[in-house]
């Protein structure tokens, strides 16, 4: 009988970075001759053949199978896990700090809040902790966990070679500069910072440009609110916010940029940054959080964030083709270094200490 | 190194360089000024929305006075007095002569109407505190409504462009083959 090593996810989505992982995860273990299935508590109904009910889980909990927990706050997975017998490994995609969503969304902050308690109450019960990126890794150490490592999101670069909406591409490719970040909608991607940057470039550079906000904002309609009052405040002109984008949409969204444009302050990883790369697009990042891991030393790295510094930062990689072409110089080598990535190898190792390993006793694991 | 901006490969001294002089040059011109900076950088984003039509301080005002409003009163209100052993004499002679004094004119109905107004004042008091909460949430509401609507304006905007977009590409698609064509 193959041994069993199980996924349980909050939410299995289409086209999300940390469900593309999951399956990933579940390819290179299925290929190596285990057991695996997804359980979600939320399915995609496109993905709805590739993960089983969250309410399945105890059909195969037991105490040699071995859970890889994609860690997610207030969930009910995370309620399940915590009770079952199973071996558990707590991958972990970061929980944004509560100070951000203070405000705009209170019931967020409480729950990040709590799930950063929670996190610590995983850290006696798991046997492994894996973080995303170092910057995660770390804060797995803080929350106690006594065993942790790193476990890179590595993205499946074929699927962006997919065909790109022309739609969205006839839309945004009219010969004005495009400006872009992709991401959620949310405080603590300093959306505003973006805005107030771009009405510097557009003022005093290049009054023919773009801001394209490629992001989800359901769900934080306040925030969204407060930086399109912003956008009419400054008076800035053709900042798109596209909300929710196909997978289509979004390659024809990178594929009219002429620079990326992330002034996070709080990212565990940030896949887009490594799309824009794909892409062949500049990036220009703020340095917080895991974005310089990410990178890879690909980009430019902003440490201080003036506004008039960032705007003549963006002014300058626009308009000077030597120098945009330097930073795609590093993106590439970036990139070739995440494509030697073997993931398989990468999984097995860092499950090693675990799936190497036979089951602790009851009187060792109490 | 500069500690402004980083990156491997790339030479950000120089970089920053030219930036720093772009950016003194365009303030040299006046082009731009540091208030400029200053006033887009300062400029607030308010997480919470104000109910600023209403005024919300009326009702901590009208609650902050209470003896103004919260009074009681009894028929036995009119005779009485404020001046210790003297007004206990003078309620004496007022009451004994409460019989003349109705000959004149009959103070049971204003009497029994401040009383009434003394306990409409109570309620009254709770409803306006009802009505400022009620006020209160119903402005939120329609400045939650009056955002929603702008965001399905944006939405719209977006469409009607992408539609522009589509009917432009169907447009070029048609004319694409008749093009060969014509060439052949």
């Amino acid at each position: 009988m193959r041994r069993p090593v199980h996924q349980l996810l909050a939410a299995l989505s289409y086209g999300d970075a940390i469900s593309n992982e999951a399956l990933a995860i579940q390819a290179h273990l299925r290929r190596a001759g285990y057991d695996s299935d997804i359980f979600a508590e939320g399915v995609h109904p496109r993905m709805a053949h590739l993960a089983r009910p969250l309410w399945q889980y105890p059909d195969v909990s037991s105490r040699e199978t071995v859970c890889l927990f994609h860690f997610s706050i207030g969930s009910a997975a995370g309620r399940l896990i915590h009770h079952a017998p199973d071996r558990l490994v707590a991958i972990y995609h970061n929980i944004t700090p509560a100070h951000f969503f203070l405000g705009f969304h209170p019931h967020l902050a409480g729950l990040c809040y709590h799930g950063r308690r929670e996190l610590e109450a995983f850290a006696t019960r798991t046997e492994l902790g894996l973080g995303d990126s170092e910057f995660n890794r770390r804060e797995l150490e803080a929350a106690g966990f006594a065993r942790t490592g790193v476990l890179p999101i590595v993205l499946d670069l074929d699927s962006y070679g997919g065909p790109v909406s022309p739609v969205v591409r006839r839309l945004y490719d009219d010969g004005r500069r495009n400006v872009v970040f992709v991401g959620r909608i949310i405080p603590n991607k300093r959306i505003d910072d973006l805005i107030r940057s771009f009405a510097l470039y557009q003022r005093h550079a290049e009054p023919h440009s773009r801001l394209l906000l490629v992001g989800d904002y359901r769900g934080h309609e306040r925030y969204f609110d407060r930086l399109r009052e912003l956008v009419a405040t400054l008076g800035v002109q053709e900042v798109v916010f596209t909300g929710h984008v196909d997978h289509d949409e979004l390659l024809a969204c990178y594929s009219v940029a002429d620079l990326f444009l992330c002034l996070s302050e709080h990212e565990g990883f940030c896949v887009p940054l490594l799309e824009a790369m794909v892409f062949g697009v500049p990036v220009v990042a703020y340095d917080a959080g895991a974005v310089r891991e990410t990178l890879r030393g690909g980009g430019l790295l902003i440490q201080d964030k003036r506004l008039d510094v960032v705007a003549e930062l963006m002014s300058q990689v626009l308009a000077d083709p030597a120098l945009r072409e330097r930073i795609l110089e590093t993106q590439r080598r970036a990139l070739a270094e995440l494509r030697a990535t073997d993931f398989g190898a990468l999984l097995a190792d860092r499950l090693a200490p675990v799936l190497g390993t036979p089951a602790p006793s009851s009187e060792a694991r109490a | 190194m500069s500690k402004d901006v980083s990156a491997d490969g790339v030479d950000v001294e120089a970089v920053m360089a030219q930036i720093r002089e772009r950016i003194a040059e365009k303030k040299r011109r006046g082009l731009l000024t540091d208030e400029e900076v200053r006033e887009i950088a300062e400029r607030p984003l308010h997480p919470v929305l104000d109910a600023h039509e209403f005024r919300s301080r009326l009702l901590t005002e009208l609650l902050a006075d209470r003896e103004r409003w919260a009074y009681s009163f009894s028929p036995a209100h009119v005779y009485g007095s404020s001046r210790g052993g003297a007004g206990r004499l003078l309620e004496k002679v007022r009451r004994l002569l409460n019989p003349i004094q109705k000959l004149f004119w009959n103070p049971t109905p204003m009497i029994s109407a401040l009383s009434r107004q003394a306990d409409l004042n109570q309620s009254y008091v709770h409803l306006i505190h009802n009505l400022a909460e009620e006020l209160t949430r119903v402005n939120l509401d329609v400045q939650d409504l009056r955002n929603r609507v702008l965001q399905l304006q944006g939405r719209l905007e977006l469409h009607a462009r992408r539609e522009k977009a589509l009917e432009a590409l169907l447009t070029e698609a048609q004319a694409g083959p008749k093009g060969e064509r014509g060439r052949a």
